[in-house]
């Protein structure tokens, strides 16, 4: 497998390339210009004030709209110029740098919806789509609901055909929530067939075509994050489509969402990065301001290690996002596997980490005016992109299902996957989106930690990689115990054990491949350690204080990156502010 | 078993082993969250036998293990014991199945059975446990007569507008009043993970408001209704804080772990005929 993909890394032409994908990422970046000014269209104080009136920056759409952020999720051969998975969760970092809300609003639902119909659409159902979003208009979607559904993700639509009626797919129900519903001006509905028990249908209707009988905003529910787009359910009366509506077979929506996952998986929780590293900017700026850095003694220190050990949680995020995003072109079969872990993981971490950071803003932490209120916005926003425990539990399950599999066949003489999967700047092959597999018996990235605990790595780094090689060989030896996926909390902490894991594989590969890179901080083992280390704690070890010149070194990093704007990810980018 | 009916969203007596364990998904699904509170001195010696202790403590055992006092030991397997017996009446598993992990900075989670959300805390020979299911939830117990409390209110941990109201009640009132005060704050910083890494004269509350909500130092409105803040007392001589958080996610009507994989697509996933579709 991975030998395959190896070959296809090496013989196939380039997609988007890296001087392309930093043009267009930098030409956003600045569009959007500097949020910390009040002057301007999206500052900070703008977008939070929009955001306590449940609206979206109205100042943003233009310079969105100029910008074309809507081709980012149309593929190439449509007129767009999407052909990258890292490079859509690249491109779309400044817009969720600024707003959550706005960055799914115009960009992740988009694709969310997007996906379905590039991968099942009709030609002209494709043309459709697309030429929405190039015109600049919008498309979400109401996707099935799977177990421990929440009212995020629940959805009560039936989708059926009435034998001597119009012929066309019959839509009746409700979703009490959508995401950019009010928006959007095509919808993918997923419905249950009334006929068929657990199986659901999808298709994709023209919101401008429906009657206000047939299709009915509901009235807006509260919410605690991304206000400004969850302005409504949506309502389905008696609605007759054409069968020109249909997308994909009939009764095969459940298995057209699972092929999605990969690339939803992988590109929605990369793209939340930058609502954490804003996070993060806030907290050193709150910092600077109120002098904590300044101080000696316990509070300083404290106050250091914590903006710290968010960074490393963010580099750690970050590591696995872009192993998830650009597996779907180098590892195709494995990606599922790996954009369950990142969907699963990043939620959870960055969950911790805006919590860890409210410490530095005590009880400014809620301040809802000024240049420090998108911390409490980005705190009430991050935990919706992730839907909650609805979302892990769909992770779990492509994951739990898998484990007896891998146990037996993946963790063991699998080849290391290629260099150009930890590289972000190196070029990727084509997306073939016909190869993606939701998660299949084969993982060759955790290989990546066992071979870096034979190998020749610096010896504090080998350390802690070898501690973790031997978590992976107790995760093994208790799949191998178990009878295939079980329902029950063991298999649950197994699977969270594992995921993690793949993590610390992708920060050691991250590492290992970018060592003789240009950038000196990611080319020092002293962030990759440091981050293991938190990996390590969080499966139980005990705490491992870093050397003070280790701590310093990554502290320096920090604030070297907020006095110079520069982007708290792998990517180490320049902001507007 | 307790012979007192609580009064809905009250704290929940639970005598060992009896229960009641089936008021607490009763409790959550009403209120999305359940507060419990067990008497140690009420414990029998043996509440855990030792041949099961090992498999109940799992990765804990070791922790456990090298605790020096007979006294935290016996504290600390009570409340596993109860963490776990509670937690696993609610997800319908077996305790021992349940894997207590912990967060950078000491929160404690089910590892992996994130539709649930608990805090610990105890004082003198009382546990209290709160669980969620709608987001986070911090709790916090403390003796009313704690020695802390001497009327005189201390910016260690008071915010200028908590002294100010401290001040503006009669003497014999302002223990209490501390103690609620002390209470909120433990519960929210817990449950966002820091405990008291925060510090705690940066946020107070108006224990007179109703809701209760988090203030800024000057008393002017924190928190916003995603956030929720109550005191209780417990039996007579104790007083718990709790703090919840609602992510907006509605909660878990079935926090069931047996229901948590969704069937239609393991069947795919085992089927392997995804492949098929759109290729």
């Amino acid at each position: 497998m991975n030998r395959r993909a190896g070959a296809r890394g090496g013989s196939s032409p380039p997609v988007c390339a890296e001087a392309e994908a930093e043009r267009r990422t930098a030409t956003l970046e600045n569009a959007l210009g500097d949020p910390t000014h009040p002057a301007h269209p999206l500052a900070y104080r703008r977008i939070v004030e929009s955001d306590e009136r449940g609206r979206l920056p109205e100042d943003a759409m233009g310079i969105l709209d100029d910008f074309g952020l809507g081709a980012e999720v149309v593929p190439r051969e449509l007129g767009g110029r999407f052909d990258r998975t890292d490079v859509l969760a690249r491109v779309l970092r400044p817009v969720s740098r600024r707003d959550a809300a706005l960055a799914w609003g115009r960009g992740c639902g988009s694709f969310a919806a997007g996906v379905h119909i590039w991968h099942a659409g009709t030609a002209q159902q494709k043309r459709a789509a697309a030429d929405t979003l190039l015109r600049g208009a919008h498309l979400a979607v109401a996707g099935p609901a799977f177990a421990h559904a929440n009212r995020f993700t629940s959805n009560g639509i039936h989708i059926d055909t009435v034998p001597g009626g119009h012929g066309g797919p019959l839509l009746r129900g409700h979703k009490a929530m959508l995401l950019g519903a009010g928006q959007a001006d095509g919808l993918v509905v997923f419905g249950r067939t009334s006929s068929s028990g657990a199986q659901c249908s999808a298709v994709l209707v023209d919101t401008a075509e429906l009657s206000t009988d047939a299709l009915r905003l509901l009235p807006r529910p509260s919410a605690t994050g991304l206000r400004a787009l969850t302005t409504s359910g949506v309502e389905f009366r008696n609605c007759h489509v054409p069968d020109s509506a249909q997308l994909g077979e009939p009764d095969e929506g459940v298995p057209l969402a699972l092929r999605s996952f990969p690339l939803t998986h992988a590109v929605i929780p990369s793209i939340a990065l930058g609502t954490a590293d804003t996070t993060l900017r806030a907290a050193v700026r709150f910092a600077l301001a109120d002098d904590q850095l300044e101080r000696t003694g316990p509070r300083g220190r404290r106050v250091r290690s914590l903006l710290g050990g968010a960074f490393l949680d963010l580099l750690i995020c970050d590591c696995l996002a872009l192993v998830s995003t650009r597996a779907a072109h180098l590892l195709p079969g494995q990606a599922g596997l790996y954009g369950a872990a990142a969907a699963y993981v990043l939620p959870r971490i960055l969950g911790e980490t805006v919590h860890d950071l409210s410490v530095v803003l005590g009880g400014r932490a809620f301040d809802r005016t000024g240049v420090h209120g998108i911390f409490q916005k980005n705190v009430r926003d991050l935990p919706a992109l992730g839907s909650g425990h609805a979302g892990s539990a769909i992770c779990q399950t492509i994951v739990v299902t898998q484990l007896p599999l891998l146990a037996r066949h993946a963790w063991s003489g699998v080849e290391e996957p290629p260099a150009a999967l930890f590289r972000p700047r190196e070029d990727l092959p084509p997306l073939q989106s016909e190869l993606l597999f939701p998660a299949g018996p084969v993982d060759g990235l955790s290989a990546v930690l066992t071979a870096g605990a034979e190998g020749s790595l610096p010896a504090e780094l080998r350390a802690v990689v070898r501690d973790l090689a031997n978590e992976l060989r107790s995760v093994h030896a208790s799949c191998l115990r178990r009878p295939p996926p079980a329902a029950d909390p063991h298999s649950f902490a197994l699977c969270d054990r594992y995921m993690l894991l793949l993590a610390a594989s992708a920060v050691v590969g991250v590492w290992v491949h970018g060592q003789f890179g240009p950038d000196h901080f990611l080319a020092d083992p002293v962030w990759a350690t440091a981050a293991l280390a938190r990996i390590g704690h969080r499966l139980g070890w005990p705490a491992r204080t870093l050397r003070p010149s280790h701590q310093e070194q990554v502290d320096r990093e920090v604030l070297a990156r907020f006095d110079q704007a520069r982007s708290y990810d792998l990517y180490d980018m320049a902001l507007a502010g | 078993m307790t012979d007192t009916v609580p009064a809905p969203g009250q704290p929940i007596r639970i005598d060992w082993p009896c229960g009641p364990w089936d008021a607490i998904g009763r409790e959550l699904s009403r209120h999305g969250r359940c507060l419990l509170y067990s008497v140690l001195a009420d414990w029998p010696a043996d509440p855990v036998p030792e041949s099961r202790r090992r498999e109940l403590l799992g990765r804990e055992w070791t922790r456990y293990q090298a605790m020096p006092h007979p006294l935290l030991q016996r504290r600390f397997l009570a409340s596993r014991a109860l963490l776990k017996r509670a937690a696993g009446a609610v997800l319908g598993c077996p305790p021992e199945s349940l894997d207590l992990a912990h967060t950078v900075h000491g929160r404690p989670h089910l590892r992996g059975c994130d539709q649930l959300d608990l805090s610990l805390s105890h004082t003198e020979d009382v546990l209290m446990l709160g669980l969620t299911t709608v987001g986070l939830i911090g709790v916090d117990i403390e003796r009313t007569t704690r020695p802390l409390v001497s009327g005189h209110p201390t910016p260690r941990f008071c915010t200028p507008h908590d002294m100010e109201l401290l001040r503006s009640l009669p003497e014999d009132a302002r223990g209490a009043a501390l103690i609620r005060l002390w209470t909120l704050k433990e519960a929210y910083t817990k449950a966002i993970g820091q405990g008291m890494r925060f510090r705690f004269h940066q946020i107070g509350f108006g224990l007179d408001s109703h809701p209760l909500r988090l203030l800024r130092p000057d008393g002017s409105r924190s928190s916003g209704d995603e956030w929720q803040f109550v005191t209780y007392k417990v039996s007579d001589r104790h007083c718990a804080g709790v703090a919840l958080y609602d992510a907006g996610f509605g909660g878990q009507p079935d926090p069931a772990s047996a229901t948590m994989l969704d069937s239609e697509l393991q069947r795919l996933l085992t089927a392997g005929f995804i492949r098929r579709v759109g290729s």
